[in-house]
């Protein structure tokens, strides 16, 4: 079973015009996923009809960071390695952080911990 | 229950279905006519100006947030989706994918599109304020920044945003006929738009052919004779305004090669270190592309490429060079900069130098700007944005604002999505509090139906956008492209009624 943070902007109340919000202002929602095989995060975002305001908004095509994700430590580790493109879109996303991957990126499967 | 109330229950069910079925989802609902998707009279009625993806957007946070919400948007054209249909590259159809999403929010019950309507002039901003509880103002920007200088006018000489619909098919631009006879394009700007239109001129036509690029542009690609695109910027390498993914794109052009000078790239290496992880990625990527020795492998494939790009930076155009019959662009007079500051502060500054640069194109890639669309609405004419609090209009009430007419006309479409959502989020807490009052019962667009149908416009519904979707995708089958788009709005509204 693997944790996973979805990482959103978002603001539910006033900020200062002055602020930089999205830096400030940005909501965790945990999801507990149990492993699909073969699956990656996003598709089980989609297959289970989680609605996430906003995410994976291109489907998967390494097109936006929208379906960005915060991994734990060992979350994180056991992922396949990143590639250019993905790193490439993965700089635009919001509250971005070492353990961050994109979730059409990030695959499921059963001998994930 | 009266049968007419039962018939409209059965129609609402109905609708229900085919959405989840178009979407593949099957949608759990109670009761018959306690649907969630009923709108009873007393219903929040708003109205929505520009069917592009801050529309839409807003749009869809709306209806997906409270059930009593119903929303109409207006669009200019017969067809949705704005920039995306019209902006975003024909090699980048990955990007469009939100138009799968706007689809969705289009077909949503308490939703409905309302195309070929010109707010300003076939309905006014006061006339959808008397309609509606709420009119949200998302019609983008459809002007540009002017270089203002001289020679701006001769021919050979483009707006980025000009050159872009001429390419991707946006009606105003279909007779642009830019001539791509000469060797050397020089772009102002550094940005995506700008990398983009570069990208365009320098693709060998093998991939262009399998995009929705329009066929007259593929045609003069074809034909064109540029060889050489210099991307031009006001200042150094560490300001450019593109992102990785973009400058990814030129470095692994195929057919093409970069050509950049080592000196104006001075003293940037050392600065890696201290650059947050997207900028020290993009130079890194420029760096590497600009001045690295490539490998053997590499070297190979630059000695057989026929075309170049470059950046060139510390440049501001003064003028446009005129050909020996003073009609066409025959070259560009620059500026030479030098920088002053540091961060965030760096800023240019002329050294009195001038330096002067052969072309035939010159394209002008240094912003979008918004107009004013009614004089009812503020706008600061300096920013060229509708002054607003968190997307409420300044002293106006009920009117708000999202996308490029509030913030400004840069980001990607993430960015524009997540400003929708602030907008809505922020009519959501005026319909909370009270102090955006949905107690008075709105015509909405019964209202300007009525009116339209009394001037004479018949407006385009999403099912005849899809009559238009539906014709240019088998044009374009034919040709072994995506779609094949009309570019002409008589022919649009002509398919939209068949």
């Amino acid at each position: 079973m693997m944790c996973v943070w979805v990482a959103l902007p978002g603001n539910f109340g006033p900020f200062e015009a002055s602020t930089k919000c999205i830096c400030t202002a940005n909501i965790h929602h945990k999801i507990t996923t149990s492993c699909a095989k073969g699956n990656s995060f996003l598709d089980l975002v989609v297959d289970q009809n989680v609605y996430i305001d906003g995410f994976g908004a291109c489907e998967g095509t390494l097109a936006c960071s929208t379906c960005h994700v915060i991994l734990d430590q060992k979350g994180y580790d056991q992922l396949g390695p990143i590639i250019d493109e993905e790193s490439d879109m993965l700089d635009l996303a919001f509250g971005l952080t070492d353990m961050s991957r994109l979730g059409c990126q990030v695959c499921l499967s059963r001998d994930l911990e | 229950m009266s049968t007419h109330k039962a018939a409209l229950c059965k129609v609402q069910i109905l609708k229900l279905f085919l959405t989840s079925a178009r979407c593949g989802r099957i949608t759990r609902f109670h009761g018959v006519c306690g649907l969630s998707t009923s709108t009873p009279a007393s219903s929040a009625k708003v109205c929505i100006v520009g069917g592009g993806p801050a529309g839409f957007y807003t749009a869809q946070h709306l209806v997906k947030t409270r059930t009593d919400v119903q929303v109409d948007i207006y669009e200019r054209l017969p067809v949705p989706f704005g920039l995306v249909r019209f902006g975003v590259a024909p090699d980048h159809p990955e990007v469009k994918n939100v138009i799968n999403t706007f689809t969705q929010t289009a077909q949503h019950a308490r939703c409905s599109f309302h195309g070929n309507v010109r707010v300003g002039k076939d309905v006014t901003v006061e006339e959808l304020q008397e309609a509606y509880h709420a009119v949200v103002l998302s019609y983008g920007a459809e002007g540009n920044r002017t270089m203002g200088v001289p020679g701006e006018d001769l021919a050979g000489v483009y707006s980025a945003k000009d050159f872009v619909g001429w390419y991707n098919g946006l009606p105003r631009n279909s007779e642009l006929r830019p001539d791509l006879s000469c060797e050397t394009a020089v772009i102002l700007g550094q940005g995506n738009v700008a990398l983009d239109v570069a990208r365009i001129l320098l693709s060998p036509v093998d991939i262009l052919k399998k995009t929705d690029i329009t066929q007259h542009a593929l045609d003069a690609l074809a034909e064109s004779s540029v060889r050489r695109v210099l991307i031009v910027g006001r200042r150094g390498p560490l300001q450019v305004a593109c992102t990785i993914k973009e400058l990814r794109e030129m470095v692994n052009l195929p057919g093409t090669r970069p050509e950049m000078e080592a000196s104006e790239f001075e003293g940037i290496a050392e600065t890696l270190k201290s650059l947050a992880r997207p900028r020290k990625r993009l130079t890194e990527l420029l760096l590497k592309a600009a001045i690295e020795t490539p490998g053997e492998e590499e070297l190979e494939r630059r000695n057989r490429a026929e075309r170049a790009w470059g950046f060139r930076f510390l440049r501001k155009p003064l003028e446009v060079l005129p050909s020996t019959d003073l009609i066409r662009a025959a070259g560009i007079r620059l500026a030479v900069n030098r920088l002053e500051g540091d961060g965030e502060g760096v800023r240019a500054v002329a050294t009195g130098e001038v330096e002067d640069v052969e072309c035939g194109l010159v394209i002008s890639s240094i912003g979008y700007k918004s107009l004013l669309i009614d004089p009812a609405v503020p706008f600061d004419a300096r920013k060229a944005i509708i002054p607003n609090t968190m997307g409420r209009v300044q002293q106006t009430a009920g009117l708000y604002c999202s996308g490029w007419v509030k913030r400004g006309p840069t980001g990607v479409i993430a960015t524009t999505m997540n400003d929708s959502f602030d907008t809505a989020r922020t009519l959501l807490q005026d319909i909370g509090k009270g102090t955006l009052d949905v107690s008075t019962v709105k015509p909405g667009s019964q209202g300007v139906s009525t009116l339209l149908e009394k001037r004479g416009v018949k407006p385009v519904s999403f099912s005849d956008w899809e009559k238009i979707d539906s014709e240019e995708t088998r044009r374009g089958e034919i040709k072994g492209k995506p779609r094949e788009k009309m570019l002409d709005v008589g022919e649009m509204l002509q398919v939209a009624r068949a």
